[in-house]
């Protein structure tokens, strides 16, 4: 295969994992909805719609293993993709919390306690956003965005926090409630770890253009006092 | 660029000329050359004839070599020659010079021929002769040498006048091209200009030469051209322009991708649907253009297949977009049309109809059910007992009064949305406004158990307003103030200037409003507290909204929940 057509399989799997991406935002958003309208059968279509998440996934992995195999790759070739192999399993993954916010759903729609939507919906878009803009800087390679990025996980984190304390507060004052209490903390959790998990795909994206592993300090309060301490 | 030209017909005149006069100065150069030897020749071999026929009686006389030289240099005075006479064996006998050999002597014996040689060495032209006595013996030599500067003067003379027309034809050839060119140009020149002018998307104001002799039938062609291509452009220019204008302009996003994905076109439209940049983003795939995947897999179907349609709610903002995707199959063999319509709005006013209808059904249905209920129950019996019956007919009136009341807004909301409502301008002064409303007002709240105050600055400037609307939008706005504020709690009228503003507010210490629905509060129907705003019919905002804002001014309300809430509106100064 001659390099331009390397190149150009490359800028189409570069696609597909933007498609993929999309698929993955789109999930959250929709999984966030459904828990806010407590639509039961839209949480079943988030949920069916998981395994066209992960057959892309498979797809893409399996087109990266056969450029692998007949290219024999080198340098920023092998880099990058070998980062769609890990960025890919990070889309999936979040796909799977996206996947576990519908399952919730179902669970908790005929409820009639409280959901604390608009801090769970502020989350899902700062989620979402970021990971939208992480993409972005993979595709692009752009180091700037993805040393920027990974710093608005503080904000999620706050509004974690946030939810994590009503909701320990309200299942102290009310036990009744500490099933339903529960499945909102899974809720912000998925979230919370989905942003996490954005910050990886921002450290392949340096991985990519510099060729250095390294993880992005994020800075976590509680360890910061600690260590004051 | 049509001076190269020039030159290019300029330089082989030039070269023939210059080689032309290279060539005939040689050719005369070496024919005087020879001319001039033959002459040279013939003069010493003549002079020799005599010189052998005078020196013959000398040879062989006892004095021989003094009357040889003696005669040597008489010749050599009176011809301007040298003279030297020599033996067979090419000793000297006599010379002109003194009894010295002349400058020049070299092989004579073997350089001669038929007793004779003639040879021209460093300017000096050598004859030499065999001298033969009475009886044809040979007795000596002579030789005669003579100056051949003359000769060699000449040819430097021919090459200095050929030189000198050469230099003096090239600078009249160069000058004759400069300037009697630069005024007369070739009509070879000017056709040449107009192509290149016309290569640059010139087509007007062309020169083409009037009489381009043998290139007449080109420059007629290329004047056609010129014609024919300017209207085609002209066509082409003023359609692009339409249709740039119509993409420009419509409130649809188009997109054109090419076959392998690329983004070919995309106007203002789709630029601001998806917010995108255009300059960044032609050329770039689609897939990282649109980042919606459900759009792309769209996009993939139409490219492969046949027109496509369908309608998707996106995006973080709940976008909902009418997509339409179409192959350009034979107009742009491989490309793809994406049509995008942004219906989010018009959904949302849908959304706002059907509310709108299903409150208003709910809010007749409410006094119209009891109404029903009051009827059978006096049908049922309750006319016999006359005390009930007149409670129950009291209630039905009230509930008349309410209908009529829901019916005499809804109109008055409808007048004023749809402006029929005449409004009667007058310059007032704000207190002026704000006054009435206290005053009618004022025992409302006390029965409430509230504390109205009133806080106006008389040397306010007046504002331009219809004096009883705005006191009823007052009154509306402290009405609810009462309803929602606790006993005990505190309502306050108030009014500022803000440039060319008076801003008109009411605050009260009441529940306050959720942040979720401050926004909504001024919307048809829209009650935060269904609880609390029971009797109202839930369009007192919406109307006092209108009749501020058909005063030019705007509303607004800020609240803290549990602290008190404050409603705003300005009103432009008079």
């Amino acid at each position: 295969m001659p390099r331009q057509t390397l190149d150009r399989e490359i800028h189409h799997l570069q696609d597909e994992v933007l498609l993929l991406g999309s698929m993955v935002e789109q999930a959250m958003l929709n999984a966030i909805d459904t828990l806010k309208q407590r639509d039961k059968k839209a949480a079943r279509l988030v949920y069916l719609d998981d395994e066209r998440i992960n057959e892309k996934r498979y797809a893409i992995e399996n087109r990266v293993l056969i450029l692998f195999a007949t290219q024999q790759p080198i340098a920023h070739d092998l880099r990058l993709l070998a980062a769609i192999l890990e960025v890919i399993t990070e889309l999936e993954r979040m796909g799977d919390y996206a996947k576990g916010i519908a399952k919730i759903t179902v669970r908790i729609s005929d409820d009639e306690t409280p959901i604390p939507i608009r801090e769970i919906t502020r989350m899902g878009d700062l989620a979402v956003s970021m990971l939208h803009r992480a993409l972005s800087a993979f595709i692009n390679e752009d180091v700037n965005m993805a040393y920027r990025i990974p710093k608005e996980d503080d904000l999620v984190d706050d509004l974690y926090n946030q939810v994590y304390h009503k909701n320990v507060n309200a299942m102290i004052a009310n036990p009744e409630i500490i099933d339903h209490s529960s499945y909102i903390m899974w809720v912000v959790h998925n979230i919370e770890r989905m942003a996490d998990r954005v910050t990886n795909i921002c450290e392949r994206t340096i991985f990519i253009a510099t060729g250095e592993l390294l993880e992005i300090d994020i800075s976590d309060d509680e360890w910061a006092d600690e260590d004051e301490n | 660029m049509h001076r190269q030209l020039r030159w290019k017909v300029l330089l082989p005149f030039l070269i023939i000329f210059v080689l032309i006069i290279t060539i005939l100065s040689l050719v005369i150069a070496a024919d005087l050359h020879d001319r001039r030897a033959r002459y040279l020749q013939d003069q010493l071999s003549n002079t020799a004839q005599l010189i052998e026929i005078q020196a013959r009686p000398y040879y062989g006389a006892p004095d021989q070599a003094s009357q040889l030289e003696a005669y040597a240099k008489q010749l050599s005075e009176t011809l301007n020659i040298e003279v030297a006479f020599l033996n067979m064996d090419e000793s000297l006998v006599a010379s002109s010079n003194s009894g010295e050999a002349p400058s020049t002597i070299f092989g004579l014996t073997s350089a001669l021929t038929e007793g004779q040689a003639f040879a021209i060495v460093e300017n000096t032209a050598v004859y030499t002769k065999v001298i033969q006595d009475s009886e044809s013996n040979e007795v000596g030599l002579l030789q005669v040498q003579s100056s051949a500067d003359l000769f060699s003067d000449s040819t430097a003379a021919i090459f200095r006048y050929m030189i000198s027309i050469l230099l003096i034809g090239l600078t009249a050839m160069i000058v004759v091209a400069l300037i009697v060119k630069d005024r007369q140009q070739l009509p070879a020149e000017k056709l040449t200009i107009a192509a290149q002018e016309m290569s640059f998307g010139h087509f007007s104001g062309l020169d083409f030469p009037e009489k381009a002799g043998e290139l007449n039938d080109l420059s007629q062609a290329l004047q056609d051209i010129t014609q024919n291509l300017g209207k085609q452009i002209e066509t082409l220019t003023s359609e692009r322009g339409m249709l740039s204008a119509v993409l420009n302009q419509m409130t649809d996003g188009v997109i054109i991708t090419d076959s392998e994905g690329r983004v070919k076109l995309l106007n203002p439209a789709a630029e601001r649907i998806f917010q995108i940049n255009q300059n960044k983003e032609l050329e770039r795939s689609i897939v990282e253009v649109l980042r919606y995947h459900q759009l792309v897999e769209l996009w993939r179907m139409a490219k492969d297949g046949d027109r496509q349609s369908t309608m998707l709610e996106i995006g973080p903002n709940h976008m909902f977009l009418q997509v339409v995707g179409i192959p350009l199959k034979a107009l742009l063999p491989g490309s793809t049309l994406l049509l995008i319509q942004d219906l989010t709005q018009l959904r949302r006013l849908e959304t706002v109809r059907r509310d709108f209808i299903s409150n208003v059904s709910h809010e007749l249905r409410t006094p119209l059910a009891s109404m029903k209920a009051l009827a059978e129950t006096l049908q049922e019996g309750a006319l016999e007992d006359p005390p009930a019956a007149r409670r129950f007919i009291l209630r039905m009136e009230t509930e008349i009064d309410n209908l009529t009341q829901l019916v005499n807004e809804l109109l008055e909301l409808s007048k004023i949305e749809s402006g029929k409502v005449p409004l009667s301008f007058h310059r007032i002064q704000p207190c002026e406004l704000l006054q009435p409303a206290f005053e009618r007002m004022a025992l409302q709240a006390e029965r409430a158990g509230l504390k109205l105050t009133l806080n106006c600055q008389p040397d306010l400037p007046a504002v331009f307003a219809d004096p009883n609307r705005i006191t009823q939008v007052l009154i509306n706005l402290v009405h609810n103030a009462i309803k929602f504020t606790p006993p005990d709690g505190e309502i306050s009228l108030n009014a500022y200037q803000d440039g060319e503003q008076i801003v008109f507010f009411v605050k009260d210490s009441g529940v306050g409003i959720a942040r979720k629905d401050l926004g909504r509060i001024f919307e048809r129907f829209y009650k935060a507290d269904r609880a609390r705003a029971g009797g109202g019919t839930g369009l007192g905002l919406s109307i006092s909204r209108h009749m501020i804002e058909s005063h030019g001014g705007y509303i607004w309300a800020e609240s803290d929940e549990g602290v008190g809430s404050t409603f705003y509106f300005s009103l432009p100064i008079a």
